[in-house]
């Protein structure tokens, strides 16, 4: 067979191919509603990943620039929530007055305390009541301290608030001896939890309150220290002084 | 010779519809997709047919290819009919389309089976039936390269300047494939006719 009669040969099987590919599929019109079915699919998939990608962008990105930056935790504060715990609120003057660097976060407001709790705390027989000294679980340690005062420690979560919240509750309602728990509660459970700060200074107010001087001593020292800043430095001070039977720092 | 100017209306028509339908699909509108569907699966199909040599796969190419239609218009710039796009994206879908293969081999057994049309002529019929399988078995020798340049300009006859947009290479290449395709194709056809 020469070139001519194989090109020849190739010529009419091509134009046998192209014939025999020629006509209309009886499976078209199942192919035709195939097709749609997915592209339906698809565009579906493509609405929710748009949206989804929206979220990410516009709730996502904020967020996670808020916990990085350690600002979220002030957001959730901001923000009106049922029962949420505050960052202890200013009372006094000199709590106001208390310059720090970082005041948002290392230097949360103080708690309201009324004159009286701190007037019993420093009238003379409550300091000259011998204290009976028990060890307790949760000491604030340099460590502990420079951990809570960690600008990146993570916002609250829910169950957190409420430990604050119960603790907070029954401080206020004068249960000293209940919210002591409540306050060594939280501690253990959130040693660098957003409000350990407050929590240990509470929880030192407690043992002042119930007459147990030498731990109350050592839960304010840190604050008299300045270990926290500036935050209740100079009530710690005071305590101390009222307490007696220890240096009191400079 | 110049068109009419008849024809001239049409084709002006022609490509306004056809741009309104693309910027449905670039839309990702189901109705355009179907007036897509409708005016050009048969082309999609036949050229998937004659690259695969199987009709289960040729279907599943023309799903994909329509599924790929709303995405794929974005990059359309209209230079081309809509058609030769669809026929490049075929291309494409076949070149990575792994289903075929094992398909192929049962397709000419199937051939040999199928009824012939009521008052066809035997010798007629017989030697269509063989011409087409000696393609098919010549065109599933090829690497698909070659094999599209091959179905391209030899089947369905068109120009190398139009096969070589199609498969976005330049026309010396389609030329080169081709020249080497026929090449192959008339050793084996010595082949075949020694056999």
């Amino acid at each position: 067979m020469n070139d001519e009669a194989r090109n020849s040969l190739i010529a009419r099987a091509a134009r046998a191919h192209r014939d025999a590919s020629n006509g209309r599929s009886p499976r078209a019109e199942g192919t035709r509603a195939r097709v749609l079915a997915t592209h339906q699919e698809t565009s579906s998939a493509v609405r929710w990943l748009a949206v989804a990608a929206a979220l990410v962008v516009f709730v996502g990105a904020p967020t996670a620039w808020a916990w990085s930056t350690g600002r979220l935790a002030e957001w959730l504060d901001a923000a009106p929530s049922r029962g949420a715990p505050r960052d202890p609120l200013p009372t006094s003057p000199s709590a106001h007055g208390s310059a720090n660097e970082e005041p948002a976060r290392v230097e949360p407001p103080p708690r309201v305390e009324s004159p009286d709790r701190v007037d019993r705390v420093e009238s003379p027989d409550r300091v000259e009541t011998p204290a009976r000294v028990e060890p307790t679980r949760d000491d604030p340690s340099d460590e502990e301290a420079l951990t809570a005062l960690d600008p990146a420690r993570p916002a609250p979560d829910p169950r957190e608030r409420r430990a604050f919240e119960r603790a907070d509750s029954l401080h206020t309602q004068r249960d000293f001896e209940a919210a002591l728990g409540a306050w060594a509660d939280y501690l253990a459970e959130y040693p660098d939890g957003r409000f350990a700060i407050e929590a240990r200074y509470e929880r030192a107010i407690c043992l002042v309150r119930l007459g147990r001087d030498d731990e109350a001593r050592a839960a304010l020292m840190p604050f008299a220290e300045g270990r926290f800043g500036r935050y209740r430095e100079r009530e710690a001070r005071a305590l101390l002084e009222a307490l007696g039977g220890g240096a009191t720092p400079r | 010779m110049s068109a009419t100017p008849t024809l001239e209306r049409e084709r002006a028509a022609s490509a306004s519809e056809e741009r309104a339908l693309v910027l449905g699909l670039r839309r990702g509108e189901a109705e355009a997709l179907g007036v897509a569907y409708d005016a050009h699966h048969e082309a999609v199909r036949r050229f998937a047919r004659q690259l695969l040599a199987d009709d289960d796969a040729a279907e599943d190419v023309v799903h994909d290819v329509f599924v790929r239609l709303p995405s794929a218009s974005r990059r359309f710039e209209g230079r081309s009919s809509l058609r030769t796009f669809l026929v490049s994206i075929t291309a494409n879908v076949v070149r990575h389309t792994r289903r075929a293969t094992a398909r192929r081999l049962g397709a000419y057994e199937r051939l040999h089976d199928e009824p012939r049309e009521p008052g066809e002529d035997v010798e007629d019929a017989r030697e269509r039936r063989a011409l087409v399988e000696l393609m098919d078995r010549l065109l599933l020798r090829l690497p698909m390269d070659q094999r599209l340049v091959v179905v391209l300009c030899v089947v369905e006859d068109r120009t190398s300047t139009e096969v070589a947009e199609i498969l976005a290479v330049p026309e010396g290449t389609v030329r080169t494939r081709l020249f080497h395709a026929r090449k192959k194709l008339r050793e084996w056809v010595d082949e075949e006719a020694r056999s």
